[in-house]
């Protein structure tokens, strides 16, 4: 068999499997809060037709593999044109056992593989490959944001603090405010020069075996500086460390990441808060405020599972069962709780409201997965769609109080698309980064 | 074959529909060629049937009457779906038919509290609309297939018969009006409506009079249009349909908790008023006997034949922990004829009049509530799934990703029952050989409708569709259904259909039901004239010569 086409042979049991019911397009059926805002899959919205849904990539995979039709461009845009957020995989694993988003990625691996990368992202790739970075930015200058602050580093301590490309380069306050509230908690941290792209960019275009070295380089840093934790805001690499990383690295490599602690702040935060390290004041006007579950910090930082091994066997005639038992990434293992008990603790300072969307069902912003470079059209129209929503919760919430309105995340892509999409269109409500908004409440 | 060729039919569309909502490059059509029950409609080979000529996104039923009647000009065919699932939305034939995929017709219209109906278009799912109904005290019929199913879809254009068909009605039942672009392209408006918002332009308000025609008593259009089962789209294409709408006593907003593939009610607590029990009979005589007196009785907001191992299948969080947990075990192993009876009352007195009525039957007809459904976690469960229609999928599917219905019978209760005994033998049979799951062979499905005037069983089957043999197994039992439909006369084979195509099964069993199909195919004539609504699912048109 042709090398790129055992991607597509990993998955013929969903492309005989799938059931074409449609439960990839909406959250988990019983989980539907509200009619006008009921689609989980932002792919399908921009899309339309059925092709663009999980399922229907699905089905793209089946018809490659079973020779019925060639790669096309149009093809690679129906496949890129997905933030791989994940919410057709988790409504799809409440009811099967289908491994629709790991279908979706080698659907677009094979097809990058085999025509190319979208030119955006190729783009990324050449730029990281020449300055670690996809932006084209100076390497050299990567962590000037932290001289802009008072916070100070300890090049001795045993925690890194991971700025990613975004936050060094494009959303630089994040990551200043991250390190001001390491300080303020007496949390001891260092930053690295020699820190690169965590590979993100890359790997989740399609680009794969491009995107590898920067893996086993960041691996090999880590080593190198003796770090024990590895902390940072971004969830896109925060879901990479914790579950991208490990299938694609090899046994040297994966015996370095076993001895790392992953965290992302959110998780620092909130155990700051329970050990009474960060309090915070009453205040007379309180803001409401909303969540927005970024996608690799809800459902892609579920933590890697390893490939099951052990015997199939058939019962009940047709029934596969496995021993030992396996193990699914359903989406729902990721960091849900941590951002909700930080707001369960500001609770005299903020008010605050969920979405109908939310934890492994929440909907994507449409940033992620290369979409936001090759298709920002459609990363406009899908964070309008979720500010839509937010709008409305918060707008019902408020009633008829006067007071300021947030959507809130922790995520330097989600922070991009809101705010662009706010000055867009002029909407009623105010973005705001979850460690900025914990720094500007937090009782100094 | 058409006078068109792909170029020009995907140009037209495009003119009326706008460039990005038509579309036939070759990967998006053999899309729209795959589908749930692909497998058993090719014998067992593929999932892929027909690829239509060109797929189309309409918004409008203006656009959709243009499409048509380009169609009829053009010796094209034309087929719509909504959220399509299943073989009946792909083209009966390569190449020739137009796909209208109605997804951007998606609006609750109108939900007229007073007179309990609600106006919908093609692409809204149960599940949304009860969602918005729960909040203002009312509830729909939600069809078998689960809540991702289209409430437009199953009173027009299918049979869909729910768990709560005994307080709700079924599907056919339901439809009140209907929007019907009929299949040569004029639009028939029948029924009656109240008044709601025009899609097309949200500042007018259509009144209910302008809209009303009356239907029935007597010769009915909803007869021509949909018959009892549906025409599977193969009459034209229904744009809005007004539906019947029923209290609902429970609360607003059930309250969940857990994560997926975990949900339950919170703290697994029944809302008040509110109760579910699973309960056994050894006996056929006596299952059927408790069936007419909770029929009659009224006290069940659902009463529905569900089986333990599928309750096992449905409540296990995935295959194995159903094969390996032992209260799924248990509960696959127990045997005997089990009905799932849902109380929902408007207060405690009540409630207790009913589970007080509903002890007296289970004792009368030496009934047993199963012990290892009375546990809170698993009626809340069962309480969840049933009203919020949320674990078909998980029920049937999961198993072995094959999945499908038999030998069913419809009509009195007592006929059902002897229905499900034929199926039961007939099934028993194919597990055997070993190309089915074995779930016991008796595993119908269905429940007495609207107060026990009217019921339906429908026997379940499931296979491994990754396994040549199981599919060739499944391929073969359902012939064998077919032919022990010709034996007892049970009434038309649930969805049989989509393996051959209704049409196929109506010249079957026709001659041995009263000829029905010679008028099928009389209406068909007379209506499609050109042929352009795409028969597949249903049948062709002859001119009737009677």
């Amino acid at each position: 068999m042709e090398e790129t086409k055992k991607l597509l042979n990993k998955h013929t049991d969903e492309y005989w499997r799938c059931a074409r019911c449609s439960l990839c397009k909406w959250p988990p059926l019983a989980q539907i809060k509200s009619a006008e805002f009921s689609s989980v899959c932002c792919s399908m919205d921009y899309g339309y037709f059925h092709p663009w849904s999980g399922g229907g990539k699905i089905v793209i995979g089946a018809s490659l593999y079973y020779d019925r039709v060639e790669v096309t461009e149009k093809m690679r845009d129906t496949v890129l044109q997905c933030t791989l957020c994940g919410a057709c995989d988790a409504s799809c694993k409440y009811s099967t056992d289908l491994e629709v988003l790991d279908t979706i990625f080698d659907v677009r691996q094979y097809i990058v593989e085999k025509i190319g990368p979208h030119p955006a992202h190729k783009k990324y790739a050449d730029a990281a490959e020449k300055f670690n970075n996809p932006y084209g930015e100076s390497h050299e200058n990567r962590q000037d944001w932290i001289n802009k602050t008072s916070a100070i580093s300890n090049p001795d301590s045993k925690t890194l603090f991971f700025t990613g490309c975004t936050a060094s380069y494009r959303q630089q306050d994040m990551a200043q405010a991250s390190v001001e509230i390491l300080n303020a908690i007496d949390h001891e941290f260092q930053v690295s020069k020699d820190e690169i792209c965590c590979g993100s960019p890359i790997y989740r275009s399609g680009q794969v075996g491009t995107s590898k070295k920067y893996m086993q380089s960041n691996i090999e840093l880590f080593d190198r500086l003796g770090v024990e934790v590895v902390i940072t805001a971004c969830p896109g690499c925060y879901a990479m460390f914790v579950a991208e990383y490990p299938p694609q690295l090899d046994d040297e490599h994966i015996e370095i990441w076993k001895k790392i602690k992953f965290c992302h702040m959110v998780e620092i935060i909130e155990e700051a808060i329970r050990k009474k390290k960060i309090l915070f004041d009453e205040a007379d006007k309180k803001p409401l405020i909303t969540y927005h579950d970024p996608c690799h910090l809800g459902r892609g930082a579920e933590p890697y599972v390893s490939e099951w091994r052990g015997t199939k066997k058939k019962v009940y005639n047709q029934i596969t069962v496995y021993d030992p038992p396996k193990i699914y990434r359903r989406g729902a293992k990721g960091v849900y709780d941590a951002p909700r008990n930080i707001f369960k603790k500001m609770n005299k300072t903020i008010e605050f409201v969920e979405m109908f969307r939310i934890n492994e069902y929440a909907y994507c912003c449409g940033s992620g997965g290369g979409v936001k470079a090759a298709y920002p059209e459609m990363a406009m129209f899908t964070v309008k769609n979720r500010l839509d929503e937010a709008e409305f919760v918060l707008k019902e919430a408020l009633k008829e109080k006067n007071t300021e309105k947030f959507i809130v995340s922790a995520c330097p892509f989600c922070k991009t698309n809101f705010e662009n999409s706010i000055s867009e269109t002029g909407k009623d409500l105010q973005y705001r980064d979850i460690n900025q908004l914990v720094l500007e409440l937090m009782k100094k | 074959m058409s006078k068109v060729d792909r170029n020009e039919v995907l140009t037209t569309m495009r003119s009326i529909v706008g460039n990005k909502f038509a579309n036939s490059d070759d990967y998006l059509l053999d899309n729209y060629a795959y589908q749930y029950l692909g497998d058993l409609a090719t014998g067992g080979e593929s999932k892929f049937t027909n690829r239509p000529i060109c797929v189309v996104l309409p918004s409008t039923t203006d656009e959709i009457v243009k499409i048509v009647k380009y169609c009829n000009e053009n010796e094209l065919q034309f087929k719509a779906q909504s959220t399509g699932w299943g073989a009946h939305n792909c083209a009966g034939q390569e190449d020739e038919v137009i796909i209208l995929d109605c997804r951007r017709m998606n609006k609750i219209l109108d939900i007229d509290t007073k007179n309990m109906i609600v106006v919908v278009e093609p692409y809204v799912i149960s599940g949304q609309l009860q969602t918005e109904l729960f909040k203002l005290g009312l509830n729909c019929h939600v069809a078998g297939c689960g809540a991702n199913g289209s409430q437009l879809v199953t009173v027009t254009s299918m049979c869909g018969q729910g768990w709560t068909g005994i307080s709700t009605g079924f599907s056919n039942r339901n439809i009140i009006g209907a929007e019907w672009v009929m299949p040569e392209g004029i639009v028939c408006r029948i029924g009656s409506w109240g008044s709601f918002k025009d899609s097309e332009d949200p500042e007018k308000v259509i009144d209910a009079s302008e809209w009303f025609l009356a239907d029935g008593p007597g010769p009915s259009i909803r007869g021509v249009y949909r018959g009892y089962f549906g025409a599977f789209g193969g009459m034209g294409v229904f744009t809005k349909a007004s539906i019947k709408l029923y209290d609902w006593p429970g609360p607003k907003v059930l309250e969940i908790q857990g994560r997926s593939p975990n949900y339950s009610l919170v703290k697994n607590k029944m809302p008040e008023n509110c109760d579910t029990y699973h309960i056994i009979w050894d006996d056929w005589e006596d299952f059927k006997d408790a069936g007419y007196l909770l029929a009659y009785s009224e006290i069940c907001w659902g009463l529905c034949r569900i089986q333990g191992f599928d309750m096992a299948l449905a409540a296990a969080s995935n295959n194995t922990a159903m094969y390996t947990e032992k209260i799924f075990q248990d509960l696959a192993h127990r045997g005997g004829h089990e009905l799932m009876v849902l109380i929902v009352a408007d207060n405690k007195k009540e409630f207790d009049y009913r589970q007080k009525v509903l002890n007296y039957i289970v004792e009368k007809t030496n009934g047993e509530y199963n012990p290892l459904t009375q546990i809170k976690p698993m009626k809340a469960l069962a309480f969840l799934a049933i009203i919020r229609q949320c674990n078909t999928t998980r029920g049937v599917f999961r198993a072995g990703g094959g999945f499908h219905t038999s030998l069913g019978a419809l009509g009195s209760w007592d006929w059902c029952v002897e229905g499900a005994k034929i199926g039961e033998r007939l099934k028993q049979k194919a597990i055997d050989f070993g190309g089915l799951v074995d779930d016991g062979a008796d595993n119908v499905w269905g429940n007495p409708y609207e107060g026990g005037t009217f019921s339906h069983l429908e026997e379940l089957f499931m296979y491994d569709i990754t396994d040549e043999t199981s599919r060739k197994a499944a391929s073969h039992y359902l012939d064998s259904v077919i032919e022990a439909n010709k034996i007892y006369p049970l009434g038309i084979g649930l969805g049989i259909g989509d393996m051959e195509g209704s049409a196929h099964q109506c010249d079957l069993f026709g001659p041995i039901t009263s000829n029905y199909h010679t008028w099928m195919k009389a209406i068909k004539y007379e209506f499609d004239p050109n042929n352009a609504s795409d028969p597949g699912n249903y049948t062709e048109g002859k001119k009737f010569e009677g």
